[in-house]
């Protein structure tokens, strides 16, 4: 394309310059027309030859008027012509032909003849001499007609060259309509491509927007897809991020509270366990849609996971949002119906509601220590936060630290509680309990510090350090001396317990017969395989296993059943009231009875006053442990238990003493 | 030649002006050699002015020194610039036509002869131009000078054995 476009420009550019060449061409040819009539000079020499003639005779007849010098004007006339034809352009022509040159040699020699003789010429001279240049009057004739023929054929020359020049010109203007022709079809042909070419473009930008369109759908979907909930279709915690944020910067900027409701399911877990994940997804799908039908005009309901889901509202006061939460909590409490299963389900609220310059992760958190604290007062309940709250949770975060620290530093002790045979009082073993003595907080109780070590996943830590210390303890005891340790809920499930258990045994050289395990009901709540498995496994080690606070849980009995027992703890609560209390002595009575009857031992525990004593004792309880015989001590003070290896155990210590010495 | 022109315009602008006064022209005083004749205002013979060849090199002589068709070589001529000579008569026409000895007549335009700067001549290659030899007047214009004037039409202009020029 472009080298057409090349080709055709140089055509022009060398057509027009040749155009240029070929008019100055002609000019020059023009010119030729435009020269001097060299015919009219030679055809006036011719007259002015006749006029001489004509003069002179008119001299010799002497006719009027005609004078000598009249015929001598004539005559330097035609001598003047002579000249002429002598030079110049005429010259050139005379030279030519020889016969031309001839003539006018003897034209040249008559005229000198008559310049000479005429003054001296009579009528017969005259005569004579018009006789001699008549006989030149036929070839000055000649001359004049060939000097036409001349011109006629330089003319025709020219005209000649002139009709080429035009062909010529002629082709090049034809050849430039041809270039201009190509021009006009290389532009068309060029239009036409970028008319396709514009065709294409437009076919690829619809292509294009349609493909933009497409792509914000997508995105719109993926957007969507990104900050909802699959499950529900709740918007989640991207979204309840972003509405958060964007209703505290509103409130700054004076417009309604912000707040934040919390909740999540009560046991949730064992809906899920129990009867599936498609039901338990089914629930959420049901709670999510009643959760939308309660929320008011402007409120955000989220899925934040799992159970846990949040209510975005905005400009309600305390009261007011007290209400709602209570309203929430008890509609959500009614029965689902889920897959032709009636469902009931409890939750707890918690409410943070936002005040001067709030942040949303803080917001948040009060919402969730709401919740906690909800959650810890039972299932129904609903927690507005309160800065007490926090302090309570920095607390506990304080608490957390410390005990962490407390291991290393040495603020930890194992203290031994002596446990008696109800009939002889004699000791038959101790239980290990561990002691946090804290610098500055000082003694600090179990109840408070081991739920704490549990949620911090510390319990098995200290759990197998007291195990250690207490095996290692005991060990060096006589060998009629058992030694019960607890072992927590959060231990017992803990895979490796029958590992560790074993490693400290062969450490300590403890025979397992003389180790007792103590757990409590709530191991058992969740009964499965390997709760039964891991019971086993420590039974066929040789240990005994203890239950712990009996009476106290779910379904004891039931309990009693499902695995065999070495030992049964009677709870404090029911000592306390045995000797005042007819209900509580039943229940001691009945407990120590069941004992009896499949073979577990009993021991009370909680044992204060000698009378507490003697109605366990009236009932049939074997074993009694309490500040009554003896309180919990260090192992320093058991160092009598030591002095010999293979002491018998007969010789009891005072526990009165030991008692009253703490 | 150069210092003495500026005199000869001097005295040539004095004769036209006191001419002009004059509004008449002297006789000549040898044989005539030129009639001037038609639309004129100074004349020296009824409605003629009649000039002799020593009246016309009064009037200042102009050279030119051209290429012609009728002779070989270059030629020097010398004659009198016929737009003075115009003005030295007091010519009011448009054309002039130019009658010869041997009746050869051509019309000039009156313009020509300032545009052109065309003369009269008198001589040619020093010598004065005898009858046998184009005299003793021949319209000369200066072809060199302009490509023009290398045409038909100023060389049929260019009349020699000039004898009369008629104003009109």
């Amino acid at each position: 394309m472009k080298r057409f476009l090349g080709i055709i420009i140089c055509c022009f550019v060398v057509a027009t310059a040749y155009i240029a060449y070929v008019i100055a061409e002609r000019q020059t040819a023009l010119q030729k027309f435009a020269r001097y009539n060299d015919s009219w000079a030679v055809a006036q020499t011719l007259s002015e030859y006749m006029r001489l003639e004509h003069r002179l005779a008119a001299y010799a007849l002497g006719m009027n008027g005609v004078d000598r010098d009249e015929v001598r004007l004539r005559l330097d006339i035609m001598i003047g012509r002579v000249g002429l034809l002598k030079q110049g352009n005429l010259g050139a022509f005379v030279e030519l032909d020889p016969q031309r040159r001839d003539l006018l040699l003897k034209l040249g020699q008559v005229l000198d003849a008559l310049d000479q003789r005429l003054d001296g010429l009579d009528a017969e001279g005259i005569k004579a001499m018009l006789q001699a240049m008549a006989a030149l009057d036929a070839s000055m004739t000649a001359l004049a007609s060939t000097a036409v023929e001349f011109d006629v054929g330089l003319i025709d020359a020219a005209q000649e060259e002139l009709r080429q020049l035009h062909l010529i010109y002629t082709g090049l203007a034809g050849g430039l309509i041809l270039c201009g022709v190509g021009l006009v079809v290389l532009l068309l042909r060029h239009n036409s491509l970028l008319d396709g070419a514009h065709r294409k473009m437009k076919e690829l930008t619809h292509n294009l927007r349609e493909a933009s369109a497409e792509l914000t759908l997508q995105n719109y979907r993926l957007k969507h897809v990104a900050h909802h909930d699959a499950l529900t279709g709740l918007p989640n915690r991207i979204l309840f991020r972003s509405d958060l944020e964007a209703r505290l910067k509103a409130a700054i900027a004076s417009g309604p509270t912000a707040m934040i409701f919390l909740l999540d399911l009560d046991g949730f877990k064992d809906v899920n366990d129990t009867l599936g994940h498609d039901v338990g997804d089914g629930l959420l799908q049901a709670v999510a849609s009643r959760l939308t039908k309660l929320s008011r005009e402007g409120d955000l309901i989220c899925r934040l996971g799992g159970d846990e889901f949040a209510i975005l509202s905005a400009g309600l006061t305390d009261k007011q949002a007290f209400d709602f939460a209570r309203h929430v909590m008890d509609e959500i409490s009614f029965p689902y119906q889920v897959s032709e299963r009636e469902i009931k389900i409890g939750t707890c609220v918690g409410v943070a509601i936002a005040e001067a310059e709030p942040d949303a992760d803080e917001l948040f958190k009060h919402a969730d220590l709401a919740l906690y604290e909800a959650k810890s007062l039972g299932s129904g309940h609903v927690c507005v936060f309160q800065t007490q709250m926090q302090i309570r949770l920095t607390e506990k975060k304080s608490l957390e630290a410390d005990l962490k620290q407390a291991l290393r530093n040495g603020e930890l002790e194992v203290f031994y509680q002596p446990q008696v045979n109800t009939i002889t009082r004699e000791i038959c073993g101790y239980e290990a309990l561990l002691r946090w003595f804290h610098p500055v907080r000082g003694q600090v109780p179990p109840l408070e510090f081991i739920p704490v070590a549990e949620n911090i996943g510390l319990v098995h830590e200290l759990g197998e350090w007291v195990l250690r210390t207490a095996c290692l303890e005991a060990a060096r005891w006589p060998k009629s001396l058992k030694v019960a340790v607890n072992l927590s809920p959060v231990q017992f499930r803990s895979r490796n317990l029958i590992q560790s258990v074993v490693t400290i045994l062969t450490q300590s050289g403890l025979d397992p017969n003389r180790l007792e395990l103590e757990i409590t009901e709530s191991v058992l709540l969740d009964k499965n395989e390997q709760t039964l498995d891991t019971l086993t496994q420590l039974k066929a080690i040789g240990i005994q296993i203890a239950m712990d606070d009996f009476g106290t849980g779910y379904s004891s009995l039931g309990s009693l059943r499902g695995f065999p027992f070495d030992k049964i703890k009677i709870d404090r609560s029911f000592i306390r009231d045995v000797t005042t209390r007819a209900d509580a002595f039943a229940i001691v009575e009945l407990v120590t009875g069941v004992g009896r009857s499949l073979g577990m031992t009993t021991i009370a525990e909680g044992i204060e006053t000698e009378e507490q004593f003697a109605c366990v004792k009236q009932v049939g309880c074997e074993q009694v442990q309490g500040y009554l015989l003896g309180m919990p001590a260090p192992a320093s003070r058991l160092e009598h238990l030591r002095q010999v290896g293979d002491y018998d155990g007969r010789n009891p210590i005072d526990v009165k003493t030991a008692a009253g010495r703490r | 030649m150069n210092f003495i022109r500026p005199f000869i315009y001097i005295a040539l602008s004095i004769i036209t002006i006191s001419n002009a006064f004059a509004g008449s022209l002297a006789k000549p005083e040898g044989k005539a050699i030129l009639i001037v004749s038609g639309k004129i205002e100074n004349t020296n013979n009824g409605s003629a002015a009649e000039f002799d060849r020593a009246m016309l090199e009064k009037i200042g002589l102009q050279t030119v020194e051209t290429a012609t068709p009728w002779y070989d070589a270059r030629v020097r001529f010398e004659g009198v610039p016929l737009d003075k000579l115009m003005e030295l008569v007091g010519a009011k026409g448009t054309k002039v036509t130019a009658v010869a000895l041997n009746d050869y007549v051509t019309t000039i335009p009156l313009d020509d002869f300032k545009k052109f700067k065309v003369v009269l001549a008198l001589k040619r290659d020093g010598n004065y131009m005898p009858v046998r030899d184009k005299g003793p007047l021949f319209i000369v214009y200066p072809y060199d000078s302009d490509p023009q004037l290398q045409s038909q039409t100023y060389y049929t202009r260019s009349a020699w054995q000039v004898a009369k020029l008629i104003i009109e």
